[in-house]
């Protein structure tokens, strides 16, 4: 036999009077950060290393 | 209240934490909004040397024995008194575990508001905060009372948080904190490293998205091919796959390679904090909207476990 007590709470009894107010939510702009390479795996694969040469590590 | 910004200056065995300069340069931006200074908190002991490079318009220095490392109970007890009796704009802490450990507690003694992860605050006073790691935005406005911010890095750079000109410092008595119920007894050291990974000019980097402990041998084939050594984000090293000396992130080691090749991370803010430094960064990461696109110069969605041994393939080819 179930013996726990469900209790409601009124919602109205927070005080969120005071705390900041979210006006709007959005994703992070990432394209204009990343340079995203695309194509498959092989193509990938070819311009990280012609990154790598050009960065001095390769 | 008035309408300075508070910097909480972060510090650890005598050096700035890169994210306190994050801090100053926010601050710059939010004190010309609200018409106030930005003002860098600083608590130690005989650390007054650390505010040298501060980007500020005055610095309080708050010196105590008990204040030369960090407690979370002595740092409450100094700023609760502080911020209760200046009333700044607002008061910025680092997002890390010093910061939202007193910031969070402050809050609720002082019955203020506060915002976590904040990344930038715009010329009209708005907040952009992060949530979900990074992965989602929220913009707001902020409270008309005194509000707590902890800061997340990656909206400034550190250098615009710093100045070769020494800013002027006033010295406040410490309050009586012989009552601490926490005091540091001990520094340890880390154990010594096999590779010290904060001096290696190329890494290659995992996270959650290598999966298991034997996928670590894809990245470790890469780092042998491209030259470089691998280390690893925190989920990576709790899983003892990797030892604690190949950590990257807040609890781990800052790291300054020429290139840094992040391979599955999604980059937390605690680990984002740590690679700031980085030349150049590309990441790996099948989720487009991981933050550690944000900070990457070059970056790919494609999935790691078919391009890494291609790549590894084809340098060794190359060569």
């Amino acid at each position: 036999m179930k013996t726990t007590t469900i209790d409601e709470l009124d919602v109205e009894a927070l005080n969120l009077s005071g705390g900041p107010t979210v006006s709007r939510m959005f994703l992070p702009e990432t394209s204009e950060k990343a340079t995203l390479i695309s194509g498959t795996e092989a193509e990938i694969a070819d311009r990280l290393i012609e990154i790598f040469k050009e960065l001095g590590v390769l | 209240m008035n309408q300075d910004i508070f910097v909480i200056i972060e510090h650890l065995r005598g050096q700035v934490a890169d994210i306190s300069f994050v801090m100053l340069a926010a601050a710059r931006g939010l004190a010309q909004w609200s018409g106030g200074k930005v003002i860098a908190v600083l608590l130690g002991h005989n650390a007054d040397g650390l505010s040298g490079n501060l980007n500020c318009d005055q610095v309080l220095y708050l010196d105590h024995p008990l204040l030369a490392d960090f407690t979370s109970d002595a740092y409450q007890k100094v700023l609760f008194g502080l911020i209760g009796e200046k009333q700044p704009r607002a008061v910025l802490f680092g997002h890390t575990t010093i910061g939202a450990d007193v910031a969070s507690i402050l809050s609720a003694r002082l019955d203020l508001p506060m915002i976590s992860s904040g990344r930038t605050f715009a010329s009209d006073g708005k907040f952009t905060c992060q949530i979900c790691g990074g992965k989602i935005m929220a913009e707001g406005e902020l409270p008309g009372s005194t509000v707590l911010v902890t800061m997340v890095p990656g909206g400034y750079k550190p250098e615009q948080g710093q100045s070769a000109q020494n800013p002027q410092v006033l010295s406040l008595p410490a309050p009586i904190l012989e009552d601490l119920k926490v005091v540091l007894k001990q520094y340890i050291e880390p154990e010594v490293a096999d590779i010290d990974i904060s001096r290696e000019p190329l890494l290659i980097s995992v996270g959650r998205g290598i999966q298991t402990q034997d996928n670590i041998s894809i990245a470790e084939e890469l780092a042998e091919a491209l030259g470089g050594v691998v280390s690893a984000s925190r989920p990576v090293i709790d899983q003892g796959w990797l030892p604690t000396s190949r950590l990257v992130g807040k609890s781990g080691k800052a790291v300054k390679p020429k290139v840094y090749l992040a391979v599955g991370i999604s980059g937390a803010p605690e680990h984002v904090e740590a690679i700031t430094g980085s030349e150049t960064i590309i990441a790996i990461n099948t989720d487009i909207n991981a933050p550690i696109f944000n900070l990457a110069k070059y970056g790919t969605t494609a999935d790691l476990f078919d391009l890494v041994p291609v790549l590894t393939q084809k340098i060794r080819d190359a060569k």
